[in-house]
């Protein structure tokens, strides 16, 4: 916390470039000339208007440029993205979080080489790195800046969008080399050799509170039941790995859907059952979970034994289980606030078994479930009824006559994120009770309203939208346009109204724009796009 | 219990102690002090101000201590003032800058923060003229300056 500063005239610096209030003797400072508070104003400001601050003047200038660089996203597929290699020299010491999108070609003279040599002053500010390679050729470079930065990394994110990487023991030195990582994302990129995955394991075992992977990888080790036999090409499998006493978060996606990898994954689950409060498993498709072998079924059991007590997701979409798995799991998580459950066949049922537990009920703030076929209007309407504590809400059809008769009002006020798609029945346009239930969510900040088939969603000044007024805090919007509905168009009067009343708007989509008015969405830097935007 | 807190301009104000130890300096003051009447002097904030910072206080009193929000984004966001702030913090730019002096005086983040974010609310979306004019700040870069921060950021701004 700041210490006070003793105010008195001509001491802060740049004191001559403000006037102050004209009528007002001022004899302090101004407040925008104290370089604490300008910093303290600058962690309030995003990336664009930092730019524009800095062009104010000196004092300005000198205070945000620290905060410019504290989050430094450079794209260098892109050379007018690239920053200045003596501009990046003479700043990298601000840089906390660097987040690089590269080719494998590094010219001598690229901006991201003075924080990899070796005889450049440490930055020991950089905690957090991200990095996307495009081609996994010739990554020395990047190995080496992880290297040299080993002391102070805290968190390490690496995507390979192209293959497998060329030398991945490089990539383990380096990282092994890393004692402060606690949280590693790993994406795209093979591990080919057994023995380098006990070094990964002993790491992330012992260190890690966080860890993503996906993509084709696998792990050693046996599982304790019988059912699970080691694969045979692996030496030396390690029967006992001391049980993780850090991993909290673990995520496994989109690997494929080869029998010993799911169970090495499940393998994995169990060695942090303990400490894990946020699981989400998704490979590239499921095996059937009605198979009692089944890894899925055998991570089921872990958890409806109680061996994951601190658990608070439920994240596992697009996963055919059954109704009591679903009971016996619900009921084992006493901590359960997430569910994601899309693509699933949630439904009634499972609505039914939730609302006979109370604190799961005042407790889940995310539930997704689009896509999920046994879900009605009723529900859904019940849900938005039911839940207090809901910030997060994506569900499928939700019909207009589910509500107009219902004399409820929706009770989730935290609700933060919405995606629904609505059906008209009783008139061709969103009935005022849709509307003035969307208006009483004043936190809501994401919304996307779609229709079925291509059915447009008519939201302009004339059907309504002027009752959602009240959403100041709306940063995302999305309203599914139809093909040829120019009567569903937004133009300027509709662009005018949305700045006017959600100031905060960042993106728009979905609706479709007159010329006009996508102009003067551009001029206040709104982001458009006809359809929706890539998540 | 109350307290007695001084202004700047010797006004007296009686507040509750729990009201008044939002304020960190204030707290301090009181622990360091012990049990005792004498007033709490402020010789940096004006009676109005106070008033003002009491009002806030006052509101606030039953609010749990704010925890770091440690999320993967390093900016905080501005855009979730409560809707009572909002309408605490429509007063005249000179008002909202006293109020942000004392709230960093007096070591009351969350009153500094929603100072911030609203003085940051003001500043988005302006060119950097419309800054200058809404502050009264002089431009006091040369040309070949402003040529340079041109060349040396052109890299990180939105297309």
């Amino acid at each position: 916390m700041l210490r006070h500063r003793e105010i008195q005239p001509g001491q802060a610096p740049g004191q001559d470039t403000l006037q102050g209030a004209p009528d007002s003797p001022r004899r302090r400072p101004h407040p925008l000339a104290i370089p604490e508070i300008l910093c303290l104003l600058a962690e309030f400001l995003d990336q664009q208007t930092t730019l524009d601050a800095m062009k104010v003047s000196r004092a300005w200038r000198t205070a945000f440029t620290p905060y410019l660089w504290k989050d430094a996203q450079m794209n260098m597929s892109m050379p007018e993205r690239e920053p200045p290699y003596n501009t990046v020299l003479m700043n990298a010491h601000f840089v906390h979080t660097l987040r690089l999108r590269c080719k494998h070609t590094v010219a001598l003279k690229h901006p991201i080489l003075p924080f990899s040599l070796s005889n450049f002053p440490t930055c020991r500010n950089l905690s957090k790195l991200t990095i996307e390679i495009m081609d996994t050729n010739n990554n020395g470079t990047l190995f080496s800046l992880i290297l040299q930065h080993s002391m102070f990394l805290t968190s390490v994110s690496l995507t390979a969008a192209v293959g497998p990487l060329e030398n991945p023991s490089d990539l383990w030195n380096a990282l092994v080399k890393c004692i402060h990582l606690r949280q590693l994302e790993y994406a795209g990129m093979r591990l080919t050799d057994p023995s380098e995955h006990m070094e990964l394991y002993l790491m992330l075992w012992s260190r890690l509170d966080v860890l993503k992977l996906s993509g084709d990888w696998c792990a050693p080790g046996t599982l304790d039941n019988p059912v699970f036999i080691i694969p045979k090409g692996l030496d030396d499998p390690i029967s006992e790995i001391p049980g993780s006493g850090r991993l909290r978060d673990l995520t496994i996606e989109g690997t494929h859907m080869h029998r010993d990898k799911m169970k090495a994954q499940a393998w994995m689950i169990k060695q942090c059952s303990a400490t894990l409060t946020r699981l989400y498993w998704k490979p590239k498709s499921w095996l059937r979970a009605v198979e009692k072998a089944s890894p899925m079924n055998y991570v089921f059991s872990l958890i409806a034994m109680g061996q994951c007590p601190n658990l608070e997701t439920l994240l596992m979409p697009g996963l055919d289980y059954s109704l009591d798995i679903f009971t016996e799991l619900v009921k084992k998580m006493r901590r359960l606030t997430e569910i994601d459950l899309a693509a699933t066949n949630f439904g009634f049922w499972e609505w039914t078994t939730l609302q006979t537990l109370p604190w799961h009920m005042s407790a889940i703030r995310v539930l997704h479930l689009e896509g999920c076929l046994n879900m009605t209007g009723v529900i859904i309407q019940d849900m938005l009824c039911s839940l207090p504590s809901l910030e997060s809400f994506k569900a499928g059809n939700l019909w207009d006559i589910d509500i107009i008769d219902d004399p409820r009002p929706w009770i989730c006020k935290d609700l933060k994120e919405l995606v629904l798609t609505i059906v008209f029945r009783t008139s061709p346009h969103p009935h005022r009770m849709i509307q003035s239930r969307l208006s009483s969510l004043l936190r809501l900040e994401i919304c996307e309203l779609n229709r079925p088939h291509d059915e447009c969603f008519r939201m302009t000044l004339q059907s309504g939208l002027d009752r959602l007024g009240s959403l100041r805090r709306m940063r995302r919007f999305h309203v599914q346009a139809g093909k040829d509905a120019p009567w569903a168009m937004w133009k300027e009067e509709e662009v005018e109204w949305a700045l006017k009343h959600w100031p905060f708007l960042e993106e728009l989509s979905g609706v479709a724009l007159t010329a006009r008015a996508q102009q003067l969405l551009c001029r206040h830097r709104i982001r458009y796009a006809p359809t929706r935007f890539r998540s | 219990m109350p307290v007695t807190l001084t202004s700047l301009d010797n006004q007296e104000f009686k507040v509750d102690k729990e009201v008044a130890e939002r304020s960190i300096l204030i707290k301090n003051m009181i622990e360091d002090v012990g049990e005792s009447d004498a007033p709490i002097p402020l010789p940096n904030v004006s009676a109005a101000v106070l008033t003002k910072v009491i009002e806030y206080c006052e509101h606030h009193r039953n609010d749990p201590v704010q925890v770091q929000d440690e999320t993967d984004d390093p900016r905080k966001r501005s855009n979730d003032i409560e809707e009572w702030d909002m309408k605490f913090m429509q007063v005249d730019q000179e008002m909202l800058f006293e109020i942000i002096l004392a709230a960093n005086y007096l070591d009351i983040k969350p009153l500094l923060d929603v100072g911030c974010k609203t003085v940051a609310n003001i500043i988005k979306g302006k060119t950097p003229e419309e800054i200058r004019k809404a502050f009264n700040i002089v431009n006091d870069f040369t040309p070949e300056e402003e040529a340079q921060i041109k060349k040396e950021n052109e890299w990180a701004e939105d297309r």
